[in-house]
């Protein structure tokens, strides 16, 4: 069996249309690892998750973090009880849209074929490597 | 159960129920997590059992030893300001609820924070997580580390910060807490009663890509009139009967003396690359210039994920040197010498390795099945070499 599979799926990372941050794949993983709670602006960051049991989710996992879906949460519940983090969030694609075109302090994967509106684009995640969008103003 | 134990849930009960309410009335709502495991195990050794803590000590399977319940609860009454309670219960103390974590946590930016109350000493690299069997892929952490202290939490103020440098991420924990409590509560009659002051916690992380390095220790002041009574004072007859002079035995005993400085020291990485993982972490501790040695403990771990599965090798090893004390340097009377030699004798001779062979499947988000098979031995004659396995369930939710 392998790590990871044949084919990676390509991910688009999204944030609040405020947030004007930009990312690097390093510190995408260090948010979503939680190393760092913050943009590079130093502002705080919220982290969404497509559902739990999805396709999607087990492969964000794996291509950013090189952790299968089981072995994430078995990570965050380090910092679930050690009082340093909340329950991850889990929601479906419409739900994380709407939750990012309100909270400035979001930030989301969607599926690449998402059609976006009212969020900004941060980058997308194809086969684990990290192509970051142009800044638009 | 006595009336402290029935209070105790009685309590647990009231603060689950005001929480599982709180919700409809208070604007944050109140999180709750618990996490338990439940395993059945069996020591099977060649001679006599080697009586290492909460291992296996009796005849036939045991479901006691690993088997706990954690409740936690959480709520916010501002973005700043959250509140965390953590109560424990382990079934080889009948489920008797032990607060193991109270802090009110202050955020003082989102990579910094202060935390008031009780809190988990970092007496190892993994020690605040050491009870949540699903956080790790170990069926349990490895024994001659984690082998579960009586003073592993300790009421103070912690400073917790992270920082990122380019591709490099650093954690820290700065803590001063003290301990006030009964230890060896294993070895029967509730235990003796100790503090420990100032403890000065400090913990490292290091962290690039998949590389991870970490660092820490505590340092304290021993406040142990009672250990000195009960492990010391049954010397003096022998010291008495002895030709030593007054001055040298009272050089002896205060050289014995427990109430010095405790350190405890980590150090170790982690590193994984694809599905591969190695961990590795060594420590070394006691209670400087006193009848205490001072211990190392390491181990060695490589795992490999087939997915839902994960295999762990691990090597352990824990050693006391009875002759590795201080002391020998300031007593050079031979009967004292050998008066002190023999009594450390007695209190240090756990000096073990062993070879541990785990196995993790996740069955469901929040449900591990692990499964274990491990082959030691110990330093004693009378013990020497042993084995046995372990089968358990870890969950989260």
């Amino acid at each position: 069996m392998l790590a990871r599979p044949l084919h990676a799926a390509d991910f688009v990372v999204v944030v609040h249309n405020d947030n004007r941050s930009a990312i690097t794949q390093q510190l995408l993983m260090q948010l979503y690892l939680k190393k760092t709670a913050a943009f590079a602006d130093g502002k705080a960051a919220t982290l969404l998750h497509l559902p739990r049991s999805s396709a999607e989710h087990q492969q964000f996992c794996l291509e950013l973090l090189n952790l299968t879906a089981h072995q994430y949460q078995s990570y965050w519940s380090r910092l679930v009880f050690t009082g340093n983090a909340s329950n991850l969030q889990f929601a479906n694609a419409n739900s994380i849209l709407q939750q990012v075109q309100q909270n400035p302090a979001a930030i989301a994967y969607l599926p690449a074929d998402t059609a976006l509106s009212g969020v900004r684009q941060l980058g997308f995640l194809r086969n684990g490597q990290w192509q970051e969008s142009p800044v638009t103003h | 159960m006595k009336f402290k134990s029935r209070l105790k849930v009685l309590l647990c009960l009231l603060v689950t129920s005001v929480a599982c309410f709180l919700p409809a009335q208070a604007q944050q709502p109140v999180s709750i997590n618990g996490f338990g495991s439940v395993r059945l195990g069996k020591l099977l050794p060649s001679k006599d059992n080697p009586q290492l803590v909460e291992f296996y000590n009796d005849d036939g399977l045991s479901f006691a030893d690993d088997t706990l319940f954690g409740l936690q609860l959480q709520t916010e009454s501002s973005a700043d300001l959250s509140y965390t309670l953590q109560l424990l219960g382990k079934a080889l103390e009948d489920y008797d609820p032990d607060v193991s974590l109270a802090f009110v946590r202050y955020q003082l930016a989102p990579d910094h924070q202060l935390k008031f109350g009780r809190l988990a000493v970092p007496l190892f690299a993994q020690s605040d997580i050491q009870y949540v069997g699903y956080s790790h892929d170990y069926s349990r952490l490895p024994k001659a580390l984690y082998y579960r202290f009586d003073f592993e939490v300790a009421d103070g103020v912690a400073f917790e910060g992270q920082q990122i440098f380019q591709d490099f991420s650093l954690k820290y924990v700065l803590q001063l807490t003290e301990f006030s409590g009964n230890v060896f509560k294993r070895q029967g009659s509730g235990g003796i009663p100790i503090k420990l002051h100032q403890m000065n916690n400090l913990r490292l992380e290091l962290a690039y890509q998949q590389l991870q390095l970490f660092a820490g220790g505590v340092r304290a002041d021993t406040d142990a009139d009672q250990l000195n009574a009960q492990l010391l004072a049954p010397l003096l007859p022998q010291l008495q009967a002895s030709t030593a002079s007054l001055a040298a035995q009272q050089q002896f005993m205060a050289a014995l003396n427990f109430n010095k400085d405790a350190a405890y020291t980590f150090w170790g990485l982690r590193w994984q690359y694809q599905a591969w993982r190695l961990e590795a972490e060594r420590s070394r501790y006691g209670i400087s210039d006193s009848a205490d040695v001072i211990n190392t403990a390491e181990y060695l771990a490589l795992s490999y994920r087939f997915d839902r599965v994960i295999v762990t090798l691990h090597q352990e090893k824990q050693t006391e040197n009875p002759e590795n004390v201080q002391w020998l340097t300031q007593v050079t009377a031979p009967e004292l010498r050998q008066i002190g030699i023999n009594l450390s004798r007695s209190l240090n001779n756990t000096s073990y390795r062993m070879q541990v062979l785990s196995l993790r499947y996740d069955l469901q988000p929040g449900i591990a099945l692990k499964a274990d098979i491990f082959n030691g031995k110990h330093q004693l004659a009378n013990v020497g070499r042993f084995k046995g396995f372990s089968l358990g369930v870890d969950f989260v939710f």
